[in-house]
Order: C-alpha cells, then sequence, then structure tokens
C-alpha cells in the first residue's frame, strides 16, 4: 500500500510556492533600489531571523525553552573578534572556531540540565543562568574582553578574505546575511524532515513513550542544542563584522534574549517559517512603534510586547504560522474520530 | 578588626541578607510545589511590593515594616486574582506556554515601573543607619537585621501554617497528589488561588523589607529572581525547609564571595553555584526535609 | 526457554512494598497474562522491568542477560517493546507518523518507515486512521496505535498494560484476535488486562498478583481455581471463567 497523504499539487500549495518565489526574487533585487537605509532595516530584519531560526532549530522541536541563546550569539562574536585583533584571524575561520565554541558549551548545558526528570524548568534556567554568567564573566575579564567598554573592531579597509565589507559595499554584508538565513532555514527544514526531526518530536510528544522506542532522547537533544549554538554564533561573527562594535550588555543582555525568542513563538516555534514570519512582523512594528511613541517613554514598546506575548499564550500558543496549518489542517476533508480528550 | 572579624561579619551578614533570599524563595517553591509552575514573574511581584511600600512611605508616611504588612495584603488579593482570571487557564497547557506567559507578564509590569519610574529610588527612614554593635568588633545595619527577622517570621508563619492548619494540610495533600486531592473533595481551583496569592504575597514581603536598604528600581527584580530560583533549586523543587536553608547558604555564599572575588562580583559567585548544582546535584541538597514532594 | 525472568524482584516506595520477592518465568513464543486486583503492583512491575523504576532487590535477565540496571531506551533496543496503562500517544503527530517512530529504528529513511509503518497499521486493521492526529483519538484507537507502534520495533517480548481499556466487548475479541496474530507472528506477548474472560481466553499461562506478590502461577483453569485468587477477586462482579 503506497500512503498518498496530500494531492501534490493542491491550488494551495500552488500560491504558496507562488508568493514564496515573488518574496525571494524581492530580496534577492533589493540591493539593486540602492537605498542603503532599507538595507539596513532588512539586514536587522534577517539577524533577528536569522538567530530566531537556531533557536527554533533546539526550543522549536524539543519544547525546551532556552532563555540563554544570547550567550551562544556572544560566544561567537567575541571569539571571531578576539581571534582576530590577537592573532590577525580571519574572522570566516573565526567564525568556525566561536562555532566550535558555542557548541560545546550549548551541549555541556544541555547535557547538564537535561539529565533529570525536572528537564524544562531546569533547562531554562540553566541556559539563563549561563548566558548571565557569561556575561559577567565578560564584564569582569577585562583584559580579555575590555570589560564593559566593549570591543572595537578597527577599520582596515575593504578585505573580503577577513570579512570586512564597508559601508559603500553594504549589498556584500546584505548577500552574506541572506545566505545565511537562507542556509540555517534550510538546515531547520532538514531536519524537520529526518529522522532526528521525527525524533526530537517524538520525545517532545510524550518523552517515556519516546525511550521505550528505542529513542535515547537526551542523546539526540544534545546533539540538536550544538547544531542550534554551532549556527547562533555565527550570528555574533557577523553582528561583529558589519556593526564593528559590540559590548556585554548589547551582546548578552536580557533584552537580546528576549529578542531572539519573541519573533519565533510569534511567528510559530517548531516550523521553518515562523521565525521568519515573526522577524518581518516585530521589525514593522519596531518600525511603527518607534515612530508614535515618544522616545522618552522608556519601556512602553516593550510592554507591548509582553503584553503581546501574553495575548499570544492565552489565545494563540503555536504562533501565527501553527495557526494558520491549523486552520487549513481543519478545512481538509479528513475523516476524524470523535475527540478522545487530553 | 582582623581578617576573621572581616570574614565573621560577612558570614552574619550573609545570614541576614540570605532570610530574605529564603523569603523569596519560599514564595517560589511553595507555587511550584502545589501547582507546577515556575512563576517567572515572581522578581516583578517582588519590585511591586517594593514600590508600594516606598511610596507607602515617602507619600503618606508609614513606617515601611508596616508598609510591608499594606504591601501584602495588597499583593495576597492581586495574587489571587492573577492566579484566578488568567493562571487558572495556563494550567493544563505545556511548560513552555505557562513559562512564556510568566515572562510577558513581568515584562509588562517591569517596563510600566520603568516608564512611570526611570530613576532608582532610595527609601529614606530615620533610623536608615542605625547599627547593632554585635560582639566588640562588628556592628550590624538595625535594617537589615529588621529584615531578617520579618524574613524568617513569615517562612516561619508560612511553614506553620501549612503543617498544621487545614488549609494548609489541604495545600499540601494536592502538592502530593492533586487527583487524589480531587478525590476527598478538596476544591483545587481555591487551592491554587490560595497558594498562588501566599507565594505572591511572601515576594511582595521580601521586597517590602528590604526597600530600606536596597534601592528600588525596575528591574530589581530580575536579580532575585534568579537568586530565588537558584535557592528553591539548592533546597529542591517544592522543598519548603529546603528553600528557607538553602536561602541562607546562597547568602553566606554571595556574602563570602564579595571578600574573595574581585569587582564585587558577587552574582558570578551564586551562578556559579546554580551551574555546580546542576553539574553534581541537580536534585538540590536535600531529601524532602520538609512536607513536600517534588513533582 | 524463557524469554523473561524475574528473580526475586521488590519494589518499594518509602515504607510502602510496591513489589516483594517477585518471581516469574516467561516461556517464549507464549502469551502470558497477569491479572490482579487495582494496586496490586501490575503497572510497577511493567515499570521495572522497562527501566523506568529501578527495583530494590532482585535481578530481571531478559534473552539471556541481564537488564537490571538499563535505561529504557537501552532495553527497548534490546527488544523489549512496551505499552502504557496511561495511553502515551503521541498528540502531535498523525497516526502514521506515530508508527513511524519505531519503524524509524531500522532506517533512516523515512519513506521506508512511512512503508513498514503502514504495513503494520494494515495488520493491525488501523489503515483507516493513518492520517488522524493523535490527540484526535479515542482512548481505545489510542491504545491500538500505541501497540502498532510497539510492534513496529520488532521486539521479541511485548508488554501490554491493559490494551483494552475504554473497549467494547466487540472491541475486546478483535483485540484478543490481534494478540493471536501477533504471537502467531513470533513475538512473546506479556498483557496486564482487567477484562477477565478476554484474558483467560488468550493467554497461555497466568499469573495473579496481589498486594505486590505472586499469588499463583500457572494455566487459566489452575488459576481460576485458585482459593486465594478467588477470595482476592471476592466482591468482583467478574466472571472468571
Amino acid at each position: 500500500m503506497t500512503p498518498e497523504l496530500k494531492t501534490p499539487f493542491s491550488p494551495r500549495k500552488n500560491m504558496g510556492v507562488v508568493l514564496a518565489i515573488i518574496a525571494i526574487a524581492f530580496f534577492i533585487g533589493l540591493p539593486l533600489l540602492k537605498n542603503n537605509f532599507l538595507l539596513s532595516i532588512v539586514m536587522e530584519m534577517f539577524l533577528l531571523a536569522y538567530l530566531g531560526q537556531t533557536w527554533n532549530i533546539f526550543s522549536g522541536s524539543t519544547g525546551l525553552l532556552s532563555f540563554g541563546h544570547a550567550a551562544f550569539f556572544g560566544i561567537g562574536a567575541y571569539t571571531s573578534t578576539i581571534l582576530l585583533l590577537k592573532f590577525n584571524l580571519s574572522p570566516w575561520i573565526g567564525m568556525l572556531v566561536g562555532g566550535l565554541l558555542s557548541a560545546c558549551v550549548g551541549m555541556a548545558i544541555a547535557y547538564l540540565s537535561l539529565r533529570y526528570k525536572v528537564r524544562g524548568v531546569f533547562f531554562a534556567l540553566g541556559a539563563l543562568a549561563c548566558s548571565e554568567f557569561i556575561r559577567l564573566l565578560t564584564l569582569a575579564w577585562i583584559p580579555l574582553t575590555n570589560g564593559a567598554q566593549g570591543i572595537m573592531i578597527p577599520w582596515k579597509g575593504e578585505n573580503l578574505l577577513m570579512f570586512a565589507f564597508g559601508v559603500r559595499k553594504k549589498y556584500l554584508s546584505y548577500y552574506v546575511i541572506l545566505i545565511m538565513l537562507a542556509l540555517c532555514s534550510y538546515i531547520a527544514y532538514k531536519i524537520k524532515k529526518s529522522r532526528l526531526g521525527y525524533y526530537l518530536a517524538a520525545i517532545n510528544g510524550n518523552e517515556d513513550a519516546a525511550e521505550m522506542l528505542g529513542i535515547h532522547a537526551l542523546k539526540y537533544q544534545v546533539m540538536t542544542m550544538g547544531i542550534s549554538t554551532f549556527l547562533a554564533a555565527w550570528a555574533g561573527t557577523f553582528y561583529a563584522q558589519y556593526y564593528q562594535h559590540f559590548e556585554p550588555d548589547v551582546i548578552f543582555g536580557a533584552m537580546r534574549n528576549f529578542n531572539i525568542i519573541f519573533p519565533v513563538v510569534l511567528g510559530g516555534s517548531g516550523t521553518v517559517l515562523g521565525p521568519i514570519v515573526g522577524a518581518v512582523i516585530l521589525q514593522g512594528f519596531e518600525g511603527i512603534v518607534r515612530n508614535i511613541i515618544p522616545s522618552n517613554w522608556y519601556g512602553v514598546p516593550r510592554i507591548f510586547y509582553g503584553l503581546i506575548l501574553v495575548i499570544l499564550m492565552m489565545y494563540m500558543p503555536g504562533g501565527i504560522v501553527n495557526f494558520v496549518k491549523r486552520k487549513l489542517r481543519h478545512s481538509s476533508p479528513e475523516k476524524k474520530t470523535s475527540a478522545g480528550g487530553k | 578588626m582582623g581578617f576573621g572579624g572581616v570574614v565573621i561579619a560577612a558570614l552574619i551578614n550573609g545570614v541576614l541578607t540570605g532570610g530574605v533570599y529564603s523569603l523569596t524563595a519560599v514564595g517560589l517553591t511553595l507555587i511550584w510545589g502545589v501547582m507546577g509552575i515556575s512563576n517567572f514573574a515572581h522578581g516583578s511581584f517582588l519590585m511591586v511590593g517594593m514600590y508600594i511600600t516606598y511610596w507607602g512611605t515617602t507619600l503618606l508616611g508609614i513606617d515601611p515594616y508596616i508598609g510591608c504588612l499594606i504591601s501584602m495584603a495588597v499583593m495576597f488579593v492581586v495574587g489571587w486574582l492573577v492566579q484566578k482570571y488568567l493562571v487558572e487557564r495556563m494550567m493544563d497547557l505545556p511548560h513552555y506556554n505557562q513559562m512564556l506567559l510568566f515572562l510577558g507578564l513581568s515584562i509588562v509590569i517591569e517596563n510600566s515601573a520603568l516608564f512611570f519610574w526611570p530613576d532608582y529610588k532610595q527609601l529614606q527612614v530615620s533610623y536608615q543607619f542605625n547599627l547593632i554593635p554585635f560582639g566588640n568588633f562588628t556592628s550590624l545595619e538595625l535594617v537589615r537585621v529588621i529584615a531578617f527577622a520579618i524574613a524568617v517570621s513569615l517562612t516561619t508563619g508560612v511553614y506553620l501554617f501549612l503543617k498544621f492548619t487545614s488549609l494548609g494540610k489541604s495545600i499540601r495533600a494536592t502538592s502530593q497528589n492533586v487527583f487524589a486531592a480531587k478525590v476527598v473533595g478538596i476544591n483545587i481551583k481555591k487551592i491554587n488561588c490560595v497558594t498562588f496569592a501566599i507565594g505572591i504575597a511572601c515576594a511582595a514581603g521580601a521586597g517590602a523589607v528590604i526597600t530600606p536598604f536596597f534601592p528600588t528600581y525596575y528591574s530589581v527584580g530580575s536579580l532575585f529572581l534568579l537568586t530565588g530560583y537558584v535557592v528553591t533549586c539548592l533546597g529542591g523543587m517544592g522543598n519548603l525547609a529546603g528553600a528557607m536553608v538553602g536561602g541562607l547558604i546562597i547568602g553566606v555564599a554571595e556574602s563570602l564571595g564579595t571578600i574573595i572575588l574581585p569587582g564585587g562580583q558577587k552574582q558570578l559567585l551564586t551562578y556559579g553555584i546554580f551551574l555546580l548544582l546542576l553539574v553534581f546535584k541537580p536534585k538540590g541538597l536535600f531529601k524532602f526535609a520538609g512536607y513536600w514532594q517534588s513533582h | 526457554m524463557s524469554l523473561l525472568t524475574l528473580n526475586n524482584v521488590s519494589k518499594n516506595f518509602g515504607g510502602l512494598k510496591a513489589l516483594s520477592d517477585v518471581s516469574i518465568d516467561v516461556e517464549e513464543g507464549k502469551i502470558t497474562g497477569i491479572i490482579g486486583p487495582n494496586g496490586s503492583g501490575k503497572t510497577t512491575l511493567f515499570n521495572v522491568i522497562t527501566g523506568f523504576m529501578k527495583p530494590n532487590g532482585g535481578d530481571i535477565i531478559f534473552d539471556g542477560k541481564s537488564i537490571l540496571n538499563l535505561k529504557p531506551h537501552e532495553i527497548s533496543n534490546r527488544g523489549l517493546g512496551r505499552t502504557f496503562q496511561i495511553v502515551k500517544i503521541f498528540g502531535n503527530l498523525t497516526v502514521v507518523e506515530n508508527v513511524m517512530i519505531g519503524a524509524l529504528h531500522y532506517t533512516s529513511h523515512l519513506a521506508e518507515a512511512r512503508k513498514e509503518a503502514c504495513r503494520v497499521l494494515d495488520f493491525l486493521n488501523l489503515s483507516e486512521l493513518s492520517d488522524v492526529y493523535g490527540d484526535a483519538l479515542t482512548i481505545s484507537s489510542r491504545k491500538q496505535v500505541e501497540m502498532a507502534r510497539a510492534l513496529t520495533l520488532k521486539p521479541k517480548l511485548l508488554l501490554l498494560d491493559e490494551p483494552g481499556g475504554g473497549m467494547n466487548p466487540t472491541e475486546v475479541d478483535e483485540l484478543m484476535g490481534q494478540l493471536s496474530k501477533i504471537k502467531k507472528s513470533g513475538i512473546t506477548i506479556v498483557v496486564i488486562e482487567h477484562i477477565m474472560k478476554a484474558i483467560m481466553g488468550v493467554s497461555d499461562r497466568i499469573v495473579a498478583i496481589n498486594y505486590g506478590k505472586v499469588i499463583a502461577k500457572g494455566t487459566p483453569k489452575e488459576v481460576s481455581m485458585n482459593e486465594e485468587v478467588i477470595s482476592a477477586y471476592l466482591g468482583d462482579t467478574v466472571n472468571v471463567l
């Protein structure tokens, strides 16, 4: 018997593909408009989406919230930059080193927090504690990291091999982050449609049952954390090279952690499109909010975000993409036995 | 005062601060033990307790320790309402939804405070700088001693309430087995409301008693939240007595840490302890010293 | 040949003795039924065998080797499958995806796993439900899917904890037919069940447990005539034969 779940050419799918092609073409062609300001905003959005996607690779598929993802972003930024400034090592290589370091830390945290049954909370707190620990360490270890002042990368002229693109060739940085986002999303998609993805879904669905099917939950969770944190470090290197300056409180701060999580939760965690959708909405929202609300009304934009989060959790806990998916699922003709309840 | 004196002074101050940590953690661990939810907004409620007390004294001239009682009463009611109308519907949802809900709540509360009062406020009272001599080599700040006394009274009060009153017993029963509690006729919704309210009141109380010596500002909550969780984990999630003792341990550790660590980054020590706990003793140091079963 | 042997297994929860000196031999290729009143320790027994709980004493030997301190995934890797009394379906996956999880143990190709999953669903007459999400199923359907899922792991021994829960008599008869089919395919079964007529009818041997102790072992007929078993069930309006 050959399983055939959906007809391959449904009108909905066609429309989705067309929309996707238009969006991709739009983003690839954006630099042609020669509007650097627009490019900056979209790049910020891409970075947000990228970081969210790396978080999503772990937290979205395991259902384990990490409140400390900024740590890995920061490890990437600091590692590649310190290697650049001290050893003149190209940030492209520094990116890989940062990624490896990040992955080691991430996997260690995952392993330590997930060993025992009280997983969800322990892990969230462990990740947060780790992130804060690294932030404080960075602030204190002045000879290495320059403490609270942060690190400034001196401009030595344009050099593609050293990941230095400069303001005049902003479109190069743009394409780098665009490719990174595409790559990361592709990886997220591949994981979902692989044995790993299915195993993670099973562990998320019911860990005991998954264990009884030969699945070593801890192994797969730690593995996924490694992938997630490895990729997150790359964003740190990009940030460092693009902005040329960064400091601990911006890189590792609580707001950074929130900004990573929020777009994904809004867009739909566990889906590949979720982080992207969330980043787009949030960036747009940021733009509107910054224009409407007076800048001395500190904290007001975040009050909105907090409220959105609360309302989201009450009415649309899966985020936008999952909400839409559920609606599509119910509207397609399917034979369903009566609800068994939970 | 030789080095020994410095250490002893640090030890005692650590215990005094630890009492407040205990109070914070007791609220957290109670909510976790009975309801199975992690209240990430606990710190924010602590902060609100601080502000209520601060404005009570600054605007109305009420002594902060009376303000503490008012604060706790107000936040008890607030906690009840939050539980009844917001949290109750989240009880059956997966953990991460609950965590995010509380995160959102804490962001709303904290940034509202930021909006209204962006600056650091320090409460002033007449006896703020009074000292009590301790032995013949050091003296303690009166306000810290009072804070400790109140915190310990409150945690002991909660402990006794849970041990001896019938409502307390119902709460403990619920923490052990919700299903059985339901079968025996306990009104779980009411228990949840009371528990959450007590937890929040504890947070508010902890905030209130430190106003004379700790600055009041919008993000003070996050400091205590993380420390509170470290204490809760140290004592064992859901273990009330463990939280009480754990708070003192963390207080002392932090205090000793300021002597050893450069730059006074005592938080580094706290988080370091937490990470060590995760590595070596994730279930906490104590084995059910109290009447609680961890979820 | 004994596929699973329990030697003097004990399990305490604080002062409560959930299992005392339980010794059982499970013969390969046969269906062994476990009966006992509620709270007698049957599910605890399964939990101990499958590594979710550590026994306080005794040994557990599966396929010639001790599985005493192994974790659940290690035990299931050795060929021991299990369903749960409180059914643990993957609510976030469809039925066919649920069953694929077991099949993915043998292949990393999703298409192959799907084929195998469909085959097993066919075997148990569940193909209709393939695309229904786990959380939309009735309890009895969930139990069936859980069983299918365990089968894709190709276990040597299958532990079933109240597979008939929530089923009407017709469904129970169908279930018993399925168990016979599974037995014929070479899988050893140990099943906990309350529905006496069904379990007595399909089992080759029965083990009766009360208060954590084995009170009788033997053929269904022997056990049903055992005085201790009868008195343990006194008050239950159940026809034993």
